[in-house]
């Protein structure tokens, strides 16, 4: 029998049973940022409007959502209301349904379960939808971190800063016991040599990623995310030089548990979900001074001082980093990326790229002003769609957690609790199926899918990206299709059932018939947005099926199914 | 006439001159021929079955003789197996742990062991190590490792996997060139072709699991009109997801249509709790589909499979449950072999194994910690098995540290043979690969002198 009982590589781990442990995150948005600004305003101007800007900003637009948004009249004033919503966190979820048995398979269940509970139900959409796009930029993941204890607690740190600011995001990231995990800044010692003679250096694993994916990227760009180019090549941003001396940064460090992981070796589960503690004895205090490859990007040469802190060193770092050009173009691109297009025009990069630079009173990396660029931008806002410069290739493929979750929230999905202790779906199950995909789970720091995957095919020969393929290749269709459909629930495959809540679809059917109700699902589903061919096939179909016991369910699975369901725009 | 040592960059210009000069230029460099000019009139695959996280191959390989046997279990200590566990292995000082088959196989000259193989730039010494230089990045990370051991080229962050990089010369490549039962690997990415991915699990087209047959039949139907108008939309996003929902109807239709015909292979083998697609369902569905290779579309007469046994990062517990994933394997590969053998293909089909690093030899506990070079195995009627090609550094402590040459100070095991080496000695089998295409494939294998290690 195969014991739960890992080794933290290459720390030992017990766990301990934990009462009343606290997050990490601290309080919400202490970063600073600027009052909402009530003075613009962005009149939602139809239904379909209210639809589409609801599909990009939470996990889906029910009835009740769009009829809300439409009432309140103006994207801002929603916006503002959804800044002001406070997190619905992991770890009290976990802790509220899980209580004392706090084994990995155990939490790992009351994890996954958490997070569809939470995006289906919870009001704090547009922040959990922020956190989810970080979490897929700023990358932790069960493959590396073997506890999903920490990695909780690290979604939670997410969903406090996602309104605050990135400097913040950077930084408190930074001393997460997850990413010190992952990244190998945990229990990372400055170079030395042993007894033996042996030099050990520190290790790079987290400096190199933090430039490469967190901040600002391997070329130099301009404010449009393009490359910038010399003799018409693009500028690297570091060399191999500048990873060591950022390296010298991240030492130091361990979890809060009494002792630097080498000596002892001991952590317990509470200890991972606060933020690292320094052992200055193994912080490298030497200065650190970059290249010129480095220092090219901004006006004066960058280093750090020697003889401070491990704590002032990873402050002074974070503030280079963040202060790079590169970050409101590379980051703001992904953020787009990840709520509303895979190749937004470079004029709609630059805009975000400008709120992140300055949100209008003088501060950088301002979460609410990128947010709001990049949600109520003429590129992501059906209003303007007459005026789209691509409208041939807008829009994403829809993220699969976000399409399943969405799915299940338009409808109500509540779970059989008669089943089992969650009330919602089952992981184990779904993955049987073929889901194998889930928050936090990705299989390298590269997450599930790259901003600059381009699939082969069209889109390769039209140089367009499209990340999201990246796990949905023709072979996987299958596996998501069973997926889709037990979710829908045509088949009964899942073992926890989520029953959808289809009544008012149903009465819209039996009382005014199929043109109505496929025009009620172009709403929920596709934002009025489809197209008269798909229109005319449901309706020919439900009307010659009608006595079909589950013709609902067909229509919807059949919408699902559909690639022009599939890619939202 | 001297072949020139090419470097990719100017493999991929040639090929790209090629289409335009053929002759004049093939004269000019002799024997050199990037593409295939006639299609190969045999079948051969080669079946990968990589053993993630990291296998501690020095408890699998374990010296047989008094004296090293003693020297082997103090530095081991509580870690090391039993002497009488052992099983001899012919003509060597050696012997396998729990692998019965695998013994019987090696006896009967059809396992060829690989000593000490693992991630390297180039050879060096420990030494050179405690120095700090030539050693490939991120040498104790799985990720890492095992990225640099599916790309076999540790010099740099290469992008793409060497099975795909091989498929590529391949000139009737297609899409079941490379074929994955346990889901996307580095190892068959980034080439002209995707990796086909079936799950050795779940029945592959189970398409959409509708209860009833005639309304099946129906939901089918409609949807299958839909995605054919879809696939002309102009819209560039929902033309690709059409197409590829077309790929997927077209290989249901093909692929599960020749899997009906191919041979009803069962295997017996099992491990508890084992974590994601049991290896046996894995090597079984690769026995089906190389029992029908040729009704599948393109009818390949190469393939490449991978196929993955997890839940060797033995950090803790190593002493219970090494020896039964030991074990499994061992059964498993007996299983396939016979599979092979009773298809008549046992000269085609060559299984190998890879794995991130090996183990420290020094436990820290209970289990040990990641390590570097370790032994691999290679199966198959092709193979000249009964030999460990390579060198096993001698596992002996005295005073003044480690004797051999190839063990660091924290005992760490410094690899006396490349995975470019490896891979490439299995790719020349495999390809009939020049000497210069199979530097194109393995562009760090100037970096050794012996570009194929005979043991195939």
């Amino acid at each position: 029998m195969h014991s739960y009982i890992h080794k933290l590589l290459p720390g030992v781990l017990s766990i301990l049973i934990l009462v009343g442990c606290s997050g990490s995150g601290g309080d919400t948005d202490p970063d600073p940022s600027s009052e909402p600004d009530t003075a613009i305003q962005i009149p939602v101007e139809s239904k379909e409007g209210a639809a589409n800007f609801l599909a990009h900003a939470t996990f889906g637009g029910r009835k009740e959502d769009i009829d809300q948004l439409l009432e309140m009249g103006d994207y801002t004033i929603w916006l503002n209301e959804q800044f002001q919503k406070k997190p619905t966190k992991y770890l009290d979820w976990i802790n509220r349904h899980q209580g004392r048995d706090l084994r990995d398979v155990v939490v790992r269940k009351a994890f996954y379960n958490a997070w569809y509970s939470i995006a289906v139900n919870a009001e704090d959409q547009l922040r959990q939808r922020v956190a989810l796009a970080l979490s897929e930029i700023i990358v932790v993941s069960s493959i590396g971190v073997e506890y999903h204890y920490p990695l909780a607690d690290y979604f939670d740190l997410l969903l406090d800063h996602a309104f605050g600011n990135y400097r913040e995001i950077l930084y408190h990231t930074a001393l997460h016991p997850s990413m010190g995990i992952y990244l190998s800044t945990w229990g990372n010692m400055k170079e030395h040599t042993t007894e033996n003679g042996t030099l050990v250096h520190a290790d790079e694993n987290y400096a190199r990623e933090i430039l490469q994916l967190f901040s600002i990227g391997l070329v130099q760009l301009e404010l449009n995310g393009e490359p910038k180019l010399l003799d018409g090549k693009p500028i690297p941003t570091y060399t191999q030089k500048d990873i060591e001396e950022f390296a010298k940064v991240y030492t130091g460090w361990t979890s809060d548990n009494g002792a630097f992981y080498y000596l002892d070796g001991t952590n317990t589960l509470a200890s991972l979900v606060k933020p690292m503690v320094a052992y200055e004895a193994y912080h490298d205090t030497r200065e650190k001074v970059f290249s010129d490859t480095f220092n090219d990007a901004y006006a004066a040469p960058q280093s750090i001082p020697s003889g401070l802190s491990a704590k002032d060193d990873l402050s002074y770092a974070i503030d280079i980093i963040f202060n790079h050009p590169n970050v409101g173009p590379y980051i703001g691109k992904q953020l787009i990326q990840r709520l509303v297009t895979s190749n937004p025009s470079p004029q709609y990069i630059a805009r975000v790229a400008s709120a992140f630079n300055d949100n209008g009173s003088g501060v950088r990396g301002d979460m609410k002003a990128v947010i709001r660029a990049v949600l109520t931008d003429e590129e992501a806002l059906l209003k303007y769609k007459d005026q789209h410069p691509s409208p041939q290739t807008d829009g994403k493929l829809r993220e699969q957690l976000i399409r399943i979750a969405s799915v299940m929230r338009t409808f109500h999905a509540a779970g059989d609790p008669s089943i089992s202790s969650y009330p919602f779906y089952d992981f184990e199950a779904a993955q049987n199926l073929g889901l194998h995909l889930q928050p936090l789970a990705a299989p390298s720091v590269f997450n599930y899918f790259q901003p600059t995957y381009s699939p082969s095919g069209i889109l390769q020969k039209n140089n367009l990206v499209g990340p999201e393929f990246k796990v949905l290749s023709p072979l996987k269709m299958s596996d998501f299709g069973r997926v889709m459909l037990s979710v829908i629930g045509l088949t009964d495959t899942l073992h926890d059932q989520i029953a959808l809540d289809l009544g008012y679809e149903k009465n819209l059917l039996t009382l005014q018939g199929p043109e109505t109700l496929i025009e009620h699902l172009n709403l929920l589903l596709m934002s009025g947005q489809m197209s008269s061919d798909l229109k005319d096939e449901l309706i020919g179909y439900a009307a010659t099926h009608q006595n079909a016991q589950d013709i609902t369910e067909q229509i919807i699975a059949l919408i699902v199914l559909s690639a022009e369901y599939a890619i939202e725009r | 006439m001297k072949s020139k040592t090419m470097n990719r960059r100017d493999f991929l210009k040639l090929q790209a001159s090629l289409a335009l000069s053929s002759s004049s230029l093939l004269s000019l460099l002799g024997v050199f021929s990037p593409l295939k000019a006639e299609e190969f009139s045999d079948y051969k695959a080669l079946v990968c079955v990589f053993l993630e996280g990291g296998n501690d191959a020095f408890n699998m390989i374990v010296p047989t003789s008094a004296a090293a046997y003693d020297d082997y279990a103090k530095i081991r200590g509580n870690l090391s197996v039993s002497k009488d566990a052992l099983l001899p292995l012919k003509n060597t000082e050696y012997g396998l742990f729990t692998m019965p088959a695998m013994q019987e196989m090696f006896n009967a000259d059809k396992l060829a062991i690989i000593a000490n193989v693992g991630t390297l730039i180039r050879p060096v010494t420990k030494e050179e190590f405690e120095a700090g230089i030539a050693h490939p990045p991120q040498l104790f990370s799985h990720i890492d490792q095992q990225k640099q051991w599916m790309t076999a080229n540790s010099n740099t962050l290469e992008p793409s996997g060497w099975a795909a990089r091989a498929a590529n010369l391949i000139e009737n490549r297609s899409d079941f060139t490379n074929i994955s039962v346990d889901g996307s690997n580095f190892m068959q990415s980034g080439g002209a072709k995707p990796a086909f991915e079936i799950s050795g699990d779940i029945r592959p087209f189970d398409h959409y699991g509708y209860a009833d047959p005639d309304s099946k039949a129906a939901f089918d139907g409609i949807l299958h009109q839909i995605i054919q108008r879809e696939v002309e939309s102009e819209h560039l996003l929902v033309k690709a997801y059409a197409d590829n929902q077309i790929k997927n109807i077209d290989y249901r239709e093909s692929v599960s249509g020749a899997l009906e015909g191919a041979s009803d292979f069962h295997f017996a083998s099992t491990l508890d709790n084992e974590p994601g697609v049991p290896l046996a369902k894995q090597m079984e569905m690769i026995a089906r589909l190389i029992s029908v290779h040729a009704q599948l579309p393109n009818t390949p007469k190469r393939q490449i499979f991978f196929a993955r046994l997890h839940g060797f990062d033995h950090h803790d517990l190593q002493m219970t449950d090494h020896p039964l994933k030991l074990n499994y394997l061992n059964s498993v590969l007996r299983e396939f072999q016979d599979a092979v053998e009773s298809m008549q293909l046992s000269e085609q089909v060559t299984t190998f194994t890879g794995s991130d690093f090996g183990r420290s030899l020094v436990p820290n506990g209970n289990g040990t910690d990641h390590g570097w070079g370790g032994h691999a195995l290679v199966m198959g009627g092709a193979v000249k098995g009964g030999r460990i090609y390579g060198e096993i550094p001698e596992l002996k402590m005295t005073a003044g540290g480690y004797t051999s040459d190839y063990i660091t100070k924290t005992g760490r095991v410094i690899p006396t043979t490349s995975v470019e080496q490896y891979l490439a000695t299995l790719a020349a089998w495999f390809g009939s690969y020049s000497v210069s295409e199979l530097e194109s494939i393995f562009p760090n294998l100037n970096g050794f002198d012996e570009k194929n290690l005979g043991f195939i």
